[in-house]
Order: structure tokens, then C-alpha cells, then sequence
């Protein structure tokens, strides 16, 4: 399949059930384009991971198809071109010996290539992008002894040290205080718009994301309401999300329960 | 504090060399070598939260050498193909997820005390001390060549791969989302633990050899330094620890590996006392 340049990732029909009989994931399709700030909510057990985990390529849709740049995503060739913050980027060992440098340093892995050493250009590639979120200072300190906020950020440089054209955050601020939230997401608002980052952003927090994202996509929303899609959109319930000029995508499964409204679906 | 570190152990080592015929000097060049990667391989054990891996490998390692009493011609090489078969069950285990890691080493440390004790007796032999409490009379210089040979495959493999060791050890998931190959990493840390406890248990014995790779990490890790520095650190506790506990066992006769896990863990307190009045 020719790599259409607008479309970063594609996801057509994509299911994925972890055992047969058990899906979790329902015919997900939707497209995330170049520059496109695209934030996924779902509540918790809504399989946003798991989508997450299809694009990245560590999970197969059990049908349905997910490409990324074009490409299979277990088959990507340069991974290089995906930044990456999961969701446990912060469970790591509060006393791993590694300043905030050395773990920035580890996004330049896929860059540098196997068998190649790092070197003062890497270096001055991680120290740039620690600039970016604000903590050049902090390049020699152990990043357990680092706030949550900065770890946070400290991540966010090393995805950034890859030069990514897309970045993937899964709940990027879970365990960090509202203050640093907000710093955060104006830094992903920056990366945006003057970096023209693509990103997607996956979170259960629909109030802070719906100022952010130019595209939102609910995962198994089972919302409440008794009037129809459009009213539902205009209500409001979603409100807030619709403040920053977003647009909601709605999606209709071909099976839903009355008065509920499932949006996965580019309109 | 390092030039100190390194000038202290440096004319401890010149004066044991001064006070002993060079022949018997083989078990230190042995320990010497060991003490040189086995703390890099500890260190990166123990910050994957792996800590009782070389002790489990070194249990399940004593069953190679029950089968060696008993099929002699195998003494030599079985210790080396159960410690192999071992790591390569364990990364089973941890890759699949069956059981939670630090069961999994429980279950196997002492499943292979439990099968080992089984065979000999029922062989009507016993398991030599030596293979419990390690001997310095038992390395040869055939061991010696051994020891300086993997350290140097362990040194190519660390330079080689680094980056990518230290990026598995951080955070898997990420790594392997990079395309960093995080099994094979695995794979290739768990073949050299095995066959580095495979190789220290004959000076060192089953029981201690553990604590050889894990203590000095541990003392390193005391400092809150960078990576580069905490490894750096876990080398030079290892060699004193071997330094000093050679300088024991010969002075008063006390058991080697014993020696050598004493001395780590007073590296070890020093380390936690400097953190404290560093307030790191």
C-alpha cells in the first residue's frame, strides 16, 4: 500500500479480543493525520491501552487492519518515527541509577542504531530536547529524585530526543499533581503547534484534553442520553470538549443499547 | 574519594602479592577476573528487580553438579548445561508471565536444592562441602582461563550492546516500542549470569556466589550516582571485597567466599553511611 503523506495512522474495522468469544475492541476505524492533535477517552477497561498497543505494533488486531506511516506496525521499519511515553513511565525504580541525561540519552537508541555507540552529537540531541521541556538544569540529577511533573517532562524529552514525527502518550499525567497537568499540556499544545508534532493522546480525562485536541475520539463511550447523536453533540454533556474548537468523531456500532452513543468513527 | 579507593586497593593488592608465592596467587587472579563483570551482570540484575537470580541459577547450578558425581565423564561440563538450561527456563517464565518473577526464582532455587539432594542421595553419595562453601585449593589455572575468557565475551557483549541493556533495564515496554530487540537482551544477560555462577561456584560455593554479583551492585547503588558511575563503583567494591577477603582466608585460614561476602556487605554499610552524611 502506497504511504498516503496525510495519513500518520489508519485503522480500519480493527478488533481485538484476548480470547475468542471475549472482544474488547469493536470494529475501531478512524484516521489520525499529519499535524492532528488526537485525543482518545474512554473510562477505564474501554481497551484505549490495547488500541494504543495495536498502533505501536505490540499487539495484533485479532481482524480488522491498523497501519502506521502505511506500514503493518509489528513491521515498521523505522521506529525512529514514533516517540513513545506509556502509561508505566513512571513506575520505574525510584533508585535506578540514572540521571535525567542518561534516561533522555535512551531515545536516541533507535536513531544511533544497533551496535553504535552514542555520541557527542546524540548528547547534545538529548540535552536540546531536555531544554525543551524546561529542564536543562536538572541534566545531571538522578530522575528518581525528580517531582512527578518533571519525570513526566524528563520522558516527554526522551520521546522528543528521537526527532519523532508522531508521538504516543497513554495517560501521560496519571500520578502527577493538576499544577504540572496543565504545564504538560501546554508543553504537548507547543509540540503541536510550533513543532507541528502529530500526537496522539489517550487519557480517561475528557475536561483537560478537550481544550487541547483538534480531533476527539471516545472509545466504547457509553454516554446516557435520550435524544439522538446530534443533540447529544450539541447538549451539554460535552460542552467542555467542545470549547477548544474540537471536533468530536462520532461512530455508530452496529449494535448499541438504546440511548446510548458509541463515537469511534471519523464522520 | 576515589583516588583514595583506588590507591587502598591498589597497595593492598601489591602487598599480597609481596607476602605470597606467585602460584598461589592463582585463586586471586580467578577472583580478580570475577570481580571485574560479575557485579556489571549483578548490578543489572538488581536493578531489574532480579536480585535472587544468581542465587536461584547457583542452586539449580548445584543439580549440574550432583549429575556430575554421578555421570563423571559430564562433572565438567554439567554444571554449565543445567546453569544454561536454567536461565533460559526462568526467561521462560518471566517473558510469558506464568508466574510473578520473584516466585518463580523462589520456586526454582529450591526445586534445585531439593532435586540435587534427591539424586546424590539416592546415589548413596553426599554433596561436597566445596561445592556449598567453594574452595580457593579447587581453582585451577584451567579455571583461571576460563573466567578471563568469558570476561572478555562479557566485555564485548557490554560494549556492543550497552545502550540497549541499560534501555531494557529501564523501561522493557519502551524499549522494545524503539525496536530495541528486549528478548534477545534478556536472553543474552541471563546466558552470561549462568555461566558466571556456573564458573564462581567451584572458588566461591553455591551458597555465597549470589551474593558476589548482588552486594557490590547494591553498595554502588548507595552512592545515587549516574549509571555510568554506579557500575564503575560496583567493580571497584567487588575487587576490594575479593582483595581483602583473599588477604583474610590466607592470614586466617578463613573461608574464602564467606571472606569476600563480609567484606562486600561492610562496602555495602560504608556506602549507606556516606549517602547519609551526603544526604543524597
Amino acid at each position: 500500500m502506497p504511504e498516503n503523506n496525510d495519513a500518520i495512522i489508519e485503522a480500519k474495522d480493527a478488533s481485538f479480543e484476548y480470547r475468542p468469544g471475549e472482544r474488547l475492541l469493536k470494529s475501531v476505524s478512524f484516521r489520525v493525520e499529519r499535524g492532528d492533535f488526537f485525543g482518545i477517552i474512554g473510562t477505564n477497561g474501554s481497551g484505549k491501552t490495547t488500541l494504543l498497543k495495536m498502533i505501536l505494533g505490540l499487539l495484533r488486531p485479532s481482524s480488522g487492519e491498523i497501519r502506521i506511516f502505511g506500514e503493518d506496525p509489528s513491521a515498521l521499519g523505522n521506529r525512529g518515527r514514533i516517540g513513545y511515553v506509556s502509561q508505566d513511565a513512571l513506575r520505574f525504580d525510584r533508585n535506578f541509577p540514572a540521571t535525567a541525561l542518561e534516561v533522555v540519552l535512551m531515545g536516541r537508541i533507535t536513531r544511533a542504531g544497533l551496535l553504535k555507540r552514542i555520541t557527542p552529537a546524540d548528547r547534545k540531541k538529548a540535552l536540546s530536547a531536555l531544554k525543551e521541556v524546561g529542564l536543562a538544569a536538572y541534566a545531571d540529577r538522578r530522575v528518581g529524585n525528580l517531582s512527578g511533573g518533571e519525570q513526566q517532562r524528563v520522558m516527554i524529552a526522551r520521546a522528543l530526543a528521537g526527532d519523532p514525527e508522531l508521538m504516543i502518550l497513554d495517560e501521560p499525567t496519571l500520578g502527577v499533581d493538576v499544577n504540572a497537568e496543565a504545564e504538560f499540556y501546554s508543553l504537548l499544545k507547543h509540540l503541536n503547534t510550533d513543532h507541528k508534532m502529530t500526537l496522539v493522546v489517550v487519557t480517561h480525562d475528557i475536561d483537560i484534553i478537550g481544550h487541547q485536541v483538534n480531533k476527539l475520539m471516545c472509545l466504547h463511550c457509553s454516554i446516557s442520553t435520550h435524544g439522538s447523536p446530534k443533540e447529544f453533540l450539541e447538549g451539554e454533556a460535552l460542552h467542555v470538549a467542545a470549547a477548544g474548537s474540537v471536533r468530536l468523531v462520532p461512530h455508530h456500532e452496529s449494535r448499541h443499547h438504546d440511548g446510548d452513543h458509541h463515537y469511534h468513527h471519523d464522520d | 574519594m576515589c583516588r583514595i579507593m583506588k590507591a587502598v586497593t591498589t597497595t593492598a593488592i601489591i602487598i599480597i602479592i609481596m607476602t605470597i608465592e606467585f602460584a598461589t596467587l592463582i585463586p586471586l587472579f580467578a577472583g580478580c577476573a570475577l570481580a571485574l563483570y560479575a557485579p556489571v551482570i549483578g548490578a543489572f540484575t538488581v536493578i531489574r528487580r532480579y536480585s535472587l537470580m544468581a542465587d536461584t541459577l547457583a542452586h539449580v547450578t548445584l543439580l549440574g553438579v550432583a549429575l556430575g558425581l554421578i555421570f563423571q565423564p559430564w562433572a565438567g561440563a554439567a554444571p554449565f548445561i543445567v546453569a544454561l538450561a536454567a536461565a533460559f527456563f526462568l526467561e521462560y517464565l518471566r517473558e510469558f508471565r506464568r508466574v510473578s518473577g520473584d516466585s518463580a526464582l523462589a520456586m526454582l532455587l529450591t526445586v534445585g536444592l531439593a532435586a540435587s539432594i534427591v539424586i546424590v542421595s539416592a546415589a548413596g553419595k553426599d554433596i561436597p562441602e566445596e561445592a556449598l562453601f567453594g574452595s580457593l585449593e579447587a581453582v585451577t589455572i584451567g579455571d583461571l582461563g576460563r573466567l578471563v575468557a568469558l570476561g572478555l565475551a562479557a566485555a564485548v557483549v557490554f560494549i556492543l550492546f550497552w545502550k540497549e541493556m541499560v534501555y531494557s533495564s529501564f523501561d522493557e515496554e519502551t524499549a522494545r516500542v524503539q525496536g530495541v530487540p528486549v528478548r534477545t537482551m534478556n536472553l543474552i544477560l541471563m546466558v552470561m549470569a549462568s555461566l558466571t555462577v556456573a564458573l564462581a561456584i567451584r572458588a566461591v560455593g553455591v551458597l555465597l556466589v549470589g551474593s558476589l554479583m548482588v552486594i557490590p551492585a547494591n553498595a554502588a547503588l548507595q552512592l545515587g550516582l549516574s549509571f555510568r558511575q554506579t557500575i564503575f563503583w560496583s567493580i571497584v567494591f567487588s575487587l576490594i571485597s575479593v582483595g581483602v577477603g583473599f588477604a583474610l582466608t590466607r592470614m586466617l585460614g578463613a573461608n574464602f567466599g564467606g571472606s569476600v561476602v563480609l567484606v562486600a556487605f561492610g562496602c555495602f554499610l560504608l556506602a549507606m553511611a556516606s549517602r547519609r552524611l551526603r544526604r543524597v
